[in-house]
């Protein structure tokens, strides 16, 4: 219970502060826990046994484009969907027409942030960095092959 | 406003007054972790890898290495699914329920106050989520080649 204690203190000191509270939320904790996925990730590819050797420097590649950009981007994507979300909301506001529009918003503002930033991080992404990593393994190779 | 949509958020917002949209969206407020949930496996599971899959290849390197992102694509999904619904959506609604209570504790730093009872949760949220990284990387990898060689057609010998 000391940790809940030290961790009650924390978020307390870190919640009257609006620039560190906006920095640990949205920038640390999220690159943290992002830089922490992408490293976890590369070592495992690393030490399969079952994944073929070769195929190995394509994911490797995949891995870290997708954590990279990830990392940086995701606070942006965060901000603009944000931002976009409260122009809908307000036309929902003003539709006389739609019956508890409260529920409707309150859901809005959980299903809009999953489903744009999970086709853009989870989808758009790794589909783009595919064939990106097999390119620079397949340069990579060339140049070692042109070296041996 | 007018009938017709006039601009781009007009649009959106004529898209999510629709009846079937109206009722995912309701969904997505009761039940915000399965929505959650489903959304991502449905994008790593089935979305992502068959339109990896559909990607142009030249040659057969490319085609293996689209495999197995595919392969993971799944494999990433089916984790997540599985420590969502077995352990994050669990530990959210105690984390959510001991927040609740320090909140009211007139004890407790956290009494009374939003903005630190928000940032505790994220906290807590965060570090489990740090803790299970290295099991939900080894298991996102695991069984690549497996479901690779089942995507493919390859039976065990």
């Amino acid at each position: 219970m000391k940790i809940s204690k030290v961790m009650q203190d924390f978020a307390k000191k870190v919640s009257q502060n609006d620039k560190l509270y906006d920095k640990i939320n949205n920038k640390i904790l999220p690159i943290g826990e992002s830089a922490v996925a992408t490293g976890m990730y590369s070592l495992f590819i690393e030490k399969n046994d079952h994944i073929e050797r070769e195929r190995k420097p394509a994911l490797q590649y995949q891995n870290l484009i997708c954590g990279l950009i990830g990392m940086f981007s995701a606070n942006k994507i965060n901000q603009s969907i944000q931002k976009h979300q409260e122009k809908i909301i307000e036309v929902l506001r003003n539709n006389k027409n739609i019956q508890n529009p409260e529920s409707l918003i309150s859901g809005l503002k959980i299903a809009m942030p999953i489903v744009i930033f999970g086709l853009i991080i989870r989808f758009l992404l790794p589909v783009v960095s595919t064939p990106i990593s097999s390119k620079i393994n397949e340069i990579k190779q060339s140049k070692l092959d042109v070296k041996a | 406003m007018s009938i017709y949509p006039v601009n781009g958020y007009e649009r959106v917002a004529k898209f999510i007054s629709s009846k079937p949209m109206q009722k995912i969206i309701r969904y997505a407020d009761k039940n915000p972790a399965i929505f959650q949930s489903a959304t991502v496996f449905g994008m790593c599971s089935v979305l992502r890898p068959a339109t990896i899959l559909v990607t142009p290849a030249k040659n057969e390197n490319m085609k293996s290495d689209r495999l197995y992102s595919s392969a993971k694509s799944v494999a990433s999904g089916i984790t997540d699914l599985a420590f969502s619904t077995m352990l994050f959506m669990p530990a959210n609604k105690l984390i959510n329920k001991t927040t609740d209570k320090l909140f009211a504790d007139k004890t407790s730093p956290l009494f009374s106050d939003i903005k630190a009872m928000k940032m505790y949760k994220n906290l807590l949220n965060r570090g489990l989520k740090f803790l299970t990284i290295p099991i939900i990387a080894y298991l996102n990898f695991r069984f690549v080649k497996d479901i690779a060689d089942l995507m493919s057609g390859k039976s065990k010998k």
